[in-house]
């Protein structure tokens, strides 16, 4: 058994090898290979089935040309910088209100981290029914006799995006509570009552000394987000159903449109490659820059 | 800047725990006072209600004359260290020790002026710009106490503030605050559970226990003429000695000795009956009574050699002493000596409540 030798260079390699291989192999062929083959689909001119017959690049040109796949890109832009925005606020005020010492905090904790429990499908319905003018909050305050209200964002083809944002935050804000209330009890108590020695107003502690320690725990959310901004496509179904007309599409729901309602598997693979090409223009700047700073950082101890 | 502290019949409570019940404290201008216990005995919960830190629930407290008991922490003219530095790990040194006066508003030359005179006392000018974590450890405790000085308050609060130092910084640090204390002369009030660092810095000790002090006073009065037991048996190192016997008009009878009183300074006219003996482990001679007195039979049983001196351990009638001797002593284990105790010295406590007679 020569990969067993024990002695050497090879055999610390030949173990780590032996156990890391097979993921490879998953990453390799799955991943990359999936890649590769969407890719070469995507230079294609397929229909239903993939064929042989190679167009170069007239599905990109056909993509970009295309005004809905504009306005699905555009609302992926939109959703993201709200959503994430609006999470990441709410999760954070809402850690920052039971760090404060809220009555019965285990229950106010539970009742935020509920909607992350729930699928983003029945989210989706559930705001659909809230935001419905005959059945939900507008059909209520009406009622209650304030008739000049309205509130029907999923039928409105400016507001239709906003509908997704807001039933997106609604629940993703849990985990980002959960994650920065566990960095806010972290941190040294004493931070604290030096703060409050030092006379340091108790919003200005939170803003200056204390959410600034908490990068990890924003990076942490931002990346966990920003994978659901990327996804985003059940919530969209189930609230929307990406209109009106095609108001509120997004990539992924043009992608699976393309796939199996329209059976243009070339232009919906066309569109994967350049959500993929999006994501990667982003993150590998993002990631690149972060191992600088941190080989900056061993390098100045 | 210097304030007085005067606590009157203050007492704290945690729930239905009281922490302190009933502490009355004098601490005078300028005056550096250590807080010195074990652990529990609510150092801390006093520390921190002088602050403002822990709310009272009776008594008052008074900082330079005037009533602080309900004063927001800011509003009392103190500064205070923390143990584990609390320091803005964020922040650079320089922003650490801005930060406070840049949230009150104050003008940005007085800022500047006072953190360079801060960091050139404190030796933290070549560190300015680095965050705390580039920082050794007694570096960042002078960043903590250079953050309290730039207050320029009149008290200095310190809690524990080298107990996670190492032995060698320990000891410079601790002689780096005694120099701060003799340059800026402000009132300092210092938490420890170390007696050599209670001992070197102290104008006063408050030695306590349980919430209570056992004894405030100076070092050398807390060490050579301790108020009761427990404050003879926490200060010192070999521990006193402790031979417990009988009071006889002017003797104390113990394993069949009698020992002779007459140069001891009783409180209070001595009655006879059962006492304990305190005697600090320099106070038993090896070399035999200098004074023809009768000497004590003993067997030296263990041989710790420190350096500059050399502890015995000595038994004698079933009792084991521990003998403070000199450095270049020739002791064996198992060897006889001839023990002498110096009885003008000594301590007697009573059998039953501790106290010294
Ligand atoms: N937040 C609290 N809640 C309840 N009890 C407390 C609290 N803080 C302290 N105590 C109790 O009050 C007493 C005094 O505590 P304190 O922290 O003042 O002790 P300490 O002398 O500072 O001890 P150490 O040397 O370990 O720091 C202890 O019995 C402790 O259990
Ligand atoms: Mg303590």
């Amino acid at each position: 058994m020569t990969l067993f030798k024990t002695d050497g260079a090879r055999a610390r390699w030949s173990m780590p090898l032996l156990a890391l291989g097979p993921s490879w192999a998953i990453v390799l062929f799955c991943y990359l290979g999936t890649v590769i083959l969407t890719f070469r689909i995507s230079l294609t001119s397929s229909g239903m089935i993939p064929n042989g017959d190679y167009v170069g690049l007239a599905q990109y040109r056909k993509l970009l040309g295309s005004s809905r796949w504009e306005t699905s890109f555009g609302n992926m832009l939109t959703f993201g910088a709200f959503f994430l925005a609006g999470a990441l606020l709410v999760g954070t005020a809402l850690a920052v209100a039971l760090d404060r010492g809220v009555r019965g905090e285990a229950v106010f904790r539970t009742i935020f981290l509920y909607p992350q429990a729930l699928s983003f499908i029945v989210t989706g319905l559930v705001w659909q029914w809230l935001m419905n003018p005959a059945l939900g909050i507008q059909a209520a305050v009406q009622g209650w006799g304030w008739t000049g209200f309205s509130f029907d964002w999923p039928y409105d083809r400016g507001m239709a995006i906003y509908a997704v944002v807001l039933a997106g935050v609604w629940q993703a804000s849990g985990v980002v509570m959960v994650l920065m209330l566990a960095g806010l009890r972290g941190i040294d108590r004493d931070i604290w009552r030096a703060a409050r020695v030092d006379g340091i107003s108790t919003w200005r502690t939170y803003a200056f000394l204390v959410l600034p320690q908490l990068g990890g725990m924003l990076a942490t959310s931002v990346v966990l987000l920003s994978v659901g901004v990327i996804k985003v496509y059940d919530l969209v179904v189930a609230l929307t159903g990406g209109g009106p007309g095609t108001a509120s599409d997004v990539p992924a729901k043009f992608i699976m449109d393309y796939l199996f309602g329209r059976q243009n598997i070339a232009l919906a693979s066309a569109a994967s490659i350049a959500l993929l090409v999006t994501v990667l223009a982003v993150f590998v700047p993002f990631h690149y820059a972060a191992a600088l700073r941190r080989r900056a950082r061993e390098g100045a101890r | 800047m210097t304030a007085s502290v005067t606590l009157s019949g203050l007492r704290i409570e945690y729930g239905h725990h009281v922490a302190i019940d009933g502490l009355d404290l004098s601490i005078r201008e300028g005056e550096f006072v250590v807080l010195l216990g074990p652990s529990g005995c609510g150092k801390s919960t006093l520390l921190n209600a002088i602050a403002g830190l822990e709310p009272v629930a009776g008594g008052r407290i008074e900082i330079g004359g005037a009533d602080m008991t309900r004063a927001l922490p800011k509003d009392r003219g103190i500064g205070m260290v923390f143990q584990s530095y609390a320091l803005y790990p964020h922040m650079s040194v320089e922003r650490n020790l801005s930060f406070a006066l840049a949230s009150a508003g104050r003008p940005k030359r007085e800022i500047a002026q006072r953190v360079a005179d801060v960091a050139g006392m404190l030796q933290l000018t070549p560190y300015l710009k680095r965050k705390p974590a580039a920082l050794s450890g007694g570096q960042r405790q002078r960043v903590a106490i250079g953050r309290a000085l730039v207050r320029e308050a009149a008290v200095f609060l310190f809690d524990e503030p080298l107990s996670n130092l190492d032995a060698k910084l320990r000891n410079d640090l601790r002689v780096e605050i005694k120099k701060l204390h003799q340059r800026i002369a402000s009132t300092m009030i210092y938490v420890t559970h170390d007696q050599v660092e209670a001992m070197t810095l102290g104008d006063r000790i408050a030695v306590m226990k349980g919430g209570e002090i056992q004894q405030f006073d100076t070092p050398e009065e807390i060490y050579h003429r301790p108020a009761n037991r427990f404050v003879a048996e926490f200060m010192g190192a070999p521990m006193m000695n402790f031979l417990e016997g009988r009071i006889e008009g002017r003797s104390f009878l113990w394993q069949g000795q009698r020992l002779d009183l007459s140069g001891y300074g009783f409180r209070t006219a001595p009655q006879d009956g059962p006492a304990v003996l305190g005697l600090r482990p320099e106070h038993v001679h090896t070399t035999g009574p200098a004074d023809g007195g009768t000497a004590l039979a003993a067997q030296i049983t263990l041989v710790e050699p420190m350096g500059p001196e050399t502890v015995l351990w000595a038994e004698t009638g079933g009792e084991t002493l521990r003998i403070r001797a000199a450095g270049d002593i020739h002791a064996e284990p198992g060897q006889a000596a001839a023990l002498a105790f110096d009885m003008p010295r000594a301590a007697l406590f009573d059998a039953a409540t501790g106290e010294r007679l």
